[in-house]
């Protein structure tokens, strides 16, 4: 499955995966442009934060549950790591959090179409235009996660098991989804508590992160949604804010997957 | 009276014409190069496709001859077509 194929000089690779620090590398400047606007000017729904100040390649994030969802209030932690050919080739995105999750893999590891290559295999019913290009970034990619977490895809599930019960719960048959789902959000809100990580639980603390209560950006219910679809939406008049950035380091906790890989 | 010119100092300024201020690929502003060049330019040129989409042609075309058949604009995933 895993296939490196080599046209004009870039390699287009899902397992090429390196921590090789080439500081002119052009992945690095993406990375630096993106990571320094996430952190002036933080945006709804997660934080971003370096495993490692010389190491761009990997990213811890905090993701926020979506506030009236069943994600609501919860705090689910991931490492992003990128091959040095980004932004040609997808970051992987691996949650540390105990996901219960159709399009979620056992050991974390997310499976969504917008981080696989569009060469990659033609039988998965993905179509070419849902696939990864170079004007993704890590906003759109944890936008995308974010909705998938209360939307899953069921058509090509990477944990049968959780597909199974996530459709009984959705026709009302079943809620030991629900269940499930619950306790790790629960168990989330203590690791968030231990590591003094303050969870948006309103819809306005959830798009505007670092203005909750700023005048003139009350969102309603109904501009959030578009919101999280829009782009460009610079607008968000941003002060820093350094709360936000908590260190989020220490993944010892009962919640979090072991390194097995 | 005449006046005798004895030296001429040109100043000029150029920038591209684009519709964005930085390339969606690479992040770099047009007026920059992309980021495996070192100056702007000429060297390194601004590419329109059909849909009014513009990147670093050194970018677009990295990105369009890595894909073996949809060769898609990454900003609307319509077909790429470059303008002359």
């Amino acid at each position: 499955m895993s296939q490196t194929r080599q046209t004009s000089g870039l390699t287009t690779s899902t397992s090429h995966y390196t921590s090789s620090r080439t500081t002119n590398s052009p992945s690095i400047k993406a990375l630096q442009l993106e990571y320094s606007k996430l952190q002036k000017e933080p945006v709804e729904g997660f934080t971003v934060s370096l495993d490692d100040d010389s190491n761009l390649y990997k990213w811890h994030v905090g993701i926020f549950g979506p506030p009236e969802t069943l994600y609501e209030g919860g705090y689910f932690k991931a490492d992003m790591e990128f091959p040095t050919t980004y932004p040609f080739a997808p970051p992987k995105v691996r949650f540390l959090t105990k996901m219960w999750h159709p399009n979620i893999y056992e050991n974390g590891e997310v499976c969504i179409s917008i981080l696989h290559p569009p060469t990659e295999d033609p039988q998965s019913g993905e179509h070419p235009s849902e696939r990864w290009n170079p004007t993704q970034n890590v906003r759109t990619i944890l936008m995308s996660i974010i909705s998938l977490l209360n939307e899953p895809n069921c058509s090509s599930p990477a944990n049968v098991d959780a597909s199974i019960m996530y459709r009984k719960f959705h026709e009302h048959k079943d809620n030991e989804y629900e269940t499930i789902i619950r306790r790790q959000v629960n168990e989330s809100k203590l690791v968030a508590e231990q590591e003094g990580i303050s969870i948006p639980k309103t819809l306005d603390d959830y798009v505007a992160p670092s203005r909750a209560g700023a005048a003139g950006n009350k969102n309603d219910k109904k501009s959030y949604s578009n919101s999280l679809s829009h782009e460009d939406d610079d607008d968000l008049g941003i002060d820093d804010d350094d709360e936000q950035m908590a260190d989020m380091g220490g993944d010892d906790d009962d919640a979090s997957y072991n390194d097995s890989d | 009276m005449r006046i005798r010119l004895k030296e001429f100092n040109g100043v000029a300024v150029w920038k591209w014409v684009t519709n964005d201020d930085s390339c969606g690929i690479c992040r770099m502003p047009f007026d920059a190069s992309c980021s495996e060049c070192r100056y702007p330019g000429d060297q390194c040129p601004v590419l329109h496709g059909e849909c009014r989409h513009c990147f670093h042609e050194h970018c677009i075309m990295k990105w369009i001859n890595s894909q073996q058949t949809n060769k898609l604009c990454p900003m609307c995933r319509g077909e790429w077509k470059s303008l002359p």
